[in-house]
């Protein structure tokens, strides 16, 4: 049995009990809290309570009024007729994850996905030191030259068209948002205006283009990405010392060409840049959160998105040099597989503002409403990790023809192809290999902590071995931790982000 | 009520309960814990309102700092801040200077304002949880309530005069939820003379999740036709069994063992118009020992007294269920007893209540354009008390139950008595003390 309710105090010393089923966070006066802490160690509470004599109770040298003590004791009794201290048993953890797929959701969710994703070539102008499909990782498909065909783009294009449920003769009334991937997308410039023509001719002003570039081909591309009001992401690790994994093939850097570019951008195109241009810098040990953040803040005026280094397929020979890139070789006693501790901090600081956002989101009793999920009534059962049912958010095309429901899905989970004159995606086939894997990971997944508050996605995990292992799952210290950082940040930073999240 | 001890040297944190709801209008207050129902209203008392304005306006954590001395001297204060303690709507702890706030998530509150724009972004069938086929208009009965009570609850009745749905639409109509888990309501008429009734279990068996699936009938129908019971419990459906006052005893009996003996579940909808139908209907509870039935006050334009004392809630009542913070957001901006259903009559036209006008016809209309057509412009599902009157005013709206077809059928919902047990002035606790929860 798993206890779903979770006790701890944030470092400023106010003590909390949060639910991990009901999504609770639930601020404790200290008599409660020694009273919910009696009760998960398997003592008497009530016996506690029977034993205050006098007007005082004396606890943790401070002392409290009788009535306070009174309180105390029925708010407990309040929490515990309304099945506050519940626990759940691996049996019920594995029927409340014993959601299943069919056919018809997965052609549902392509039907009305928001978003596809071409990745218009596997070229690209630079070779990154740390680059994910470059020489640090293990590759799972076959990666060189290959440039995406018109024809096969079309042909996903008109395959969604015909999946709209538009009513008959009115066109496509669905918004899309067209987003464009590499290798480098620029460098096949005539397919992009081939792409982006056709969705236009398609879609209207419904569609919407998204692209994410290293910058260095923009003067001669940009008039296509202005005219059309692209979202445009570029890749800039900050300055020039923080940029200097970004290199050419002959090794020389990138930084001075995309610098001045993204400036000319900004001067020829003031309203644009302020409007559809965002940066994504990586963080090495060449720079820090801060540098990286002040350096944008004052070029741009813009506060990028940060992310680290991935981990996942990294070459076992190449942990050395990736750890130096990440920023610091010297975790003593660490597990020889672990990221370092430099780099989990680095990692807890870069990602709490969004952790604490999710927790936020998932947690705040108004979140109700905010979404139709909300209004409707509640599935009894889900599915078992964080993966997302397959296109709800996006339909991924590799340059090969390959259809994934996300680009950072390893190729070699395609789950259809397409060709210059036919989508071959088996919506059956789909859901039963769907189902095959929940199958496969409910009994690693029952009895973790997080399993109903799951991040992992379930094609990160190696299905394959007799015992599926999860780097995610939590020990009962590391989840407790992991809601004192959230619950720590949001004591000092609760407010903004609720306004943020319009919550 | 306790006594709150206050040291006037000292600060102190009020710090509200994480399952309260908040509502204000006009100078009245309410804070509602959804453990325990109970519920404090205050009604034109200016400080308590200027107090939690904050939390409404500004979304601010529902905490209140205070000083002793403020607690001492203000009464108004005082008495709101010793209520809230002793209701276990809040805690009241010493704040020293240095000390941090804990963080307390925003409240529901009733001036909460939900977009249903995502609503409209998402897949539009998702929203469909619901779906009430009208298979034909041919039935061999003329009851006088037929009309009326269709648009007051779900039952047998007349929407589509002899017409039956045409096969292919409703093959089609079954493909589309096919799978989905909704459920699935057909009516008449009388279902038992549609002459594809066969085909419902065919167009229903392949699916792996199966749909919840009713059939409504009259109870002399069912009489009239008893062979056709089994085929339901093939199907897995099971049968509302319409029980209007004129309909005898002995018909209800011969229906339920012939159920009984047919192995299909059954739940038997009793009309109540007045007194004498609910207790007659209890007592055929009694000796039958029915497990599975409901009530449906109708109202027939001669019945409002009934209405009134049997029917329209109490607050007391109302907070006994404790509503769920889930249910009372909702309620805010969607009416839960229509939202996600659609009716589909027998010639093909959507609708999202018997009484609305429809949304498109099967034949140039899918199930997600309907629904989508219903969540862009439509009124029935996002018909919420805090539209209507005297409901807009009132603090209670959005712990009511939704607005109801019969509310609707009578153009009044005045007949409540929850406004009525509004205080002229101060601090009321509403809601059934809890034995067990107090020392």
């Amino acid at each position: 049995m798993i206890k779903d309710y979770f006790l701890f105090t944030t470092t400023s010393g106010n003590r909390y009990c949060f639910h991990r089923r009901r999504g609770t966070v639930l601020w404790c006066h200290p008599l409660l809290y020694h009273a919910i802490t009696l009760h998960r160690a398997g003592q008497s509470a009530d016996e506690w309570f029977a034993s205050f004599h006098g007007d005082f109770v004396h606890l943790d040298d401070k002392l409290f009024a009788r009535s306070d003590a009174e309180l105390a004791q029925r708010r407990f009794l309040l929490l515990r007729q309304n099945g506050f201290f519940s626990e759940t048993s691996e049996e019920e953890a594995v029927l409340s994850l014993s959601a299943r797929l069919s056919a018809s959701d997965i052609e549902t969710a392509l039907a009305t996905t928001p978003q596809v994703v071409f990745e218009l070539t596997e070229r690209c102008n630079l070779r990154c030191d740390y680059c994910y499909f470059g020489y640090h990782y293990i590759q799972s498909g076959p990666r060189s030259d290959q440039d995406l065909d018109f024809a096969t783009a079309k042909t996903l294009l008109d395959y969604l068209v015909r999946l709209s449920p538009a009513p008959p003769g009115s066109g496509p009334s669905r918004r899309l948002a067209v987003a464009f991937f590499g290798g480098e997308p620029l460098l096949p410039f005539s397919l992009l205006q081939q792409i982006v023509g056709y969705a236009r001719s398609v879609f209207g002003e419904r569609a919407r283009f998204q692209i994410v570039t290293n910058g260095l081909l923009l003067p001669e591309r940009w008039d296509l990405l202005v005219r059309n009001d692209f979202d445009l992401l570029i890749s800039l690790d900050g300055d020039e010392t923080c940029d200097a994994y970004r290199r050419f093939k002959d090794g020389t850097p990138s930084y001075e060409g995309v610098i001045r570019n993204v400036r000319a951008l900004r001067e020829r195109h003031p309203s644009y840049f302020e409007r559809h241009v965002s940066f994504n810098a990586i963080l090495t040990d060449r720079g820090s959160v801060n540098s990286v953040r002040n350096f944008f803040a004052e070029e741009f005026g813009k506060s990028p998105m940060i992310s680290t280094l991935m981990e996942r397929n990294l070459k076992p020979g190449d942990r050395a040099s990736w750890t130096t890139m990440v920023g610091d070789a010297s975790a003593d006693g660490a597990r020889a597989d672990a990221p370092p501790e430099a780099a989990r901090k680095m990692l807890v600081e870069l990602s709490m503002p969004s952790m604490a956002r999710r927790f936020l989101s998932q947690h705040a009793p108004c979140r109700f409403g905010n979404s139709l999920d909300a209004l409707l009534p509640q599935p009894d059962v889900r599915m078992p990790t964080g993966v997302c049912r397959p296109f709800e958010n996006k339909v991924f095309l590799t340059a090969r023809g390959e259809i994934l429901p996300c680009e950072q899905i390893d190729r070699c989970h395609a789950l259809g192809r397409v060709s210059a004159t036919a989508v071959d995606l088996d919506f059956d086939s789909v859901a039963a290999m769907y189902n095959r894997s929940f199958d496969r990971v409910r009994a690693t997944c029952r009895s973790c902590l997080q399993a109903f508050d799951c991040l992992q996605c379930i094609f990160n995990l190696d299905l394959k071995q007799p015992r599926i292992e999860c780097s995610l799952a939590p020990s009962e210290e590391e989840y407790s931790g992991w809601i004192v950082e959230v619950i720590d940040y949001l004591e000092l930073n609760g407010s903004n982000i609720s306004e943020d999240q319009g919550i | 009520m306790s006594t709150l001890s206050v040291d006037g040297q000292k600060r102190y944190r009020v710090i509200i309960d994480s399952h309260c709801y908040l509502n204000t209008r006009g100078s009245a207050v309410l804070l509602y814990n959804s453990l325990s129902g109970r519920t404090l209203v205050s009604f034109d008392a200016p400080r308590c309102a200027e107090l939690v304005r904050p939390w409404v306006s500004d979304k601010r954590a529902p905490i209140l700092e205070l000083s002793g001395q403020e607690l001492i001297e203000d009464s108004e204060v005082r008495a709101f801040v010793e209520i809230l303690r002793d209701e276990l709507l809040a805690d009241v702890v010493e704040a020293p200077p240095s000390s941090r706030a804990p963080f307390q998530f925003p409240l529901i509150t009733g001036q909460h304002q939900i977009s249903l724009d995502e609503a409209e972004e998402c897949p539009p069938q998702d929203a469909v949880i619901g779906l009430s086929i009208y298979l034909t208009g041919r039935c061999g009965r003329r009851c006088g309530f037929c009309t009326t009570a269709f648009r007051q609850f779900p039952c047998c009745g007349m929407f589509d005069a002899a017409q039956d749905l045409d096969a292919r639409h409703l093959e089609r109509i079954l493909k589309w939820v096919g799978g989905r888990g909704v459920s699935l309501a057909f009516f008449g008429g009388d279902v038992f003379r549609y002459p594809d009734l066969g085909v419902i279990g065919e167009l229903l068996a392949p699916w792996p999740v199966a749909s919840p699936t009713r059939f409504h009938a009259h109870c002399l129908n069912v009489l009239a036709d008893i062979g056709r019971l089994e085929a339901l419990a093939a199907w897995g459906a099971e049968l509302a069994v319409l029980v209007p006052s004129d309909v005898p005893d002995g018909a209800v009996v011969d229906v339920r063992e012939a159920a009984r003996a047919a192995r299909v579940d059954i739940r038997m909808d009793f009309i109540l118009e007045k007194n004498e139908d609910y207790f007659r209907a209890s007592r055929l509870e009694e000796r039958l020992g029915l497990e599975n039935l409901s009530f449906r006050p109708l109202y027939n334009g001669r019945n409002r007294g009934y209405f009134a004392e049997n029917v329209f809630v109490r607050a007391e009542e109302m907070l006994a269920n404790k509503p769920a913070l889930r249910a009372i957001c909702a309620n805010a901006v969607v009416n839960r007893l229509a939202f996600g259903r659609l009716f589909i009559s027998s010639s093909g036209d959507f609708y999202a209540s018997p009484s609305a006008k429809p949304l498109g016809n099967i034949a140039e209309c899918s199930l997600a354009e309907a629904a989508s057509r219903e969540l862009a412009g439509g009124h029935v599902w996002t018909r919420t008390r805090g539209q209507v009157e005297p409901c807009r005013d009132c603090v209670f709206q959005d712990l009511c139950p939704p607005l109801t077809g019969y509310e609707e059928v009578l153009g009044q919902n005045d007949l409540c008595h929850v406004r009525g047990a509004y205080p002229g002035k101060g601090l009321t606790i509403f809601g059934a003390p809890d034995p067990d929860s107090r020392s």
